[in-house]
């Protein structure tokens, strides 16, 4: 009966409007409304999904916060204590190198006076 | 009797009762399939239109502003609604050609049968002598509301009348002109 009520005032107003479609389907609105019902859209589960976005992201700055809090930053002393240990050197290539230096070239003293000077 | 508030109406659906927004559908069905139908240039296409708008409308309740009215933002979404069904269409014809099987469909449902539509066209004449017989109090309100779509608080800045008075004498006028289509019909 209520329902009457809306559909005839619905009718009213769009004459008034000169707003009006040449015919319109007595099943419409029970086809709106059985698509609705199939589809079980729920305002109260859209909020509880809000709740959990909201919750998620709470979560995960948490986590965050508590990693960040605890990074052990003694950790770096490995690269530190790296860098001090001396390489080894080629002792074998220096000793060429100064094999080859002609200013220590004992048997050539002419030329090694006129090269070194 | 009691004709409710569309923002009541809406309230009821978000807080659970999904039933209520069928006296939304019943209330502006007409005016959404006449808004598509513009568009679509087809009684049919314009109905599936629309319920696609009621659908849209509704799953979008909860972010309805109650600042502007129910109707104002039901029609964005027709005519969007309606656009995008015009784009859809323009894209399938690109990649079909018309059949004559087609062209059969289209007749069929042209001849579907009258006792299952309202003919609105016949209520032009009915509608006019009922707004005449109220009084001038309320034919203004319902002027200014429902046709002018001015809301509560724009009459009663207008008319300088309580926002009360304005929705009480609304609610008699409508009750009012419901009242009078029933009797006239009846007779």
């Amino acid at each position: 009966m209520m329902n009457e009520n809306y559909r005839i005032f619905g009718k009213i107003i769009s004459v008034l409007n000169k707003d009006y479609p040449p015919r319109v389907s007595k099943k419409f609105t029970d086809r709106v409304m059985s698509e609705i019902n199939k589809n079980k859209i729920n305002f109260s589960k859209k909020t509880s999904n809000n709740y959990l976005n909201v919750a998620a992201s709470v979560l995960f700055a948490v986590i965050t916060s508590f990693v960040l809090v605890n990074y052990n930053p003694d950790n770096s002393n490995l690269v530190s204590s790296e860098s001090t240990v001396p390489e080894p050197v080629g002792d074998n290539i220096i000793q060429k190198v100064i094999e080859k230096d002609p200013c220590y070239d004992d048997n050539d003293t002419i030329n090694k006076k006129d090269a070194c000077d | 009797m009691n004709i409710e508030d569309d923002e009541q109406i809406i309230e009821n659906c978000i807080s659970g009762d999904t039933d209520s927004f069928r006296y939304l559908v019943d209330k502006y069905q007409p005016r959404i399939i006449n808004a598509c139908y513009k568009y679509t240039k087809n009684l049919d296409d314009a109905e599936d239109v629309a319920q696609e708008v009621f659908l849209k409308a509704y799953s979008n309740l909860d972010k309805f502003k109650f600042d502007s009215k129910f109707y104002s933002w039901i029609y964005r979404i027709a005519i969007n609604t309606s656009l995008n069904y015009i784009n859809s269409k323009e894209k399938r014809q690109e990649k079909e050609t018309i059949s004559e099987e087609s062209c059969q469909i289209n007749d069929n449902s042209a001849s579907s049968d009258p006792k299952d539509y309202y003919e609105l066209t016949e209520l032009v004449d009915k509608v006019q002598p009922l707004i005449n017989k109220l009084p001038d109090d309320l034919k203004i309100l319902i002027e200014l509301y429902e046709i002018n779509d001015n809301t509560y608080e724009e009459i009663s800045k207008k008319l300088s009348m309580p926002i009360g008075t304005v929705r009480s004498r609304l609610h008699r006028a409508r009750n009012m002109l419901i009242s009078g289509f029933k009797s006239m019909n009846d007779e």
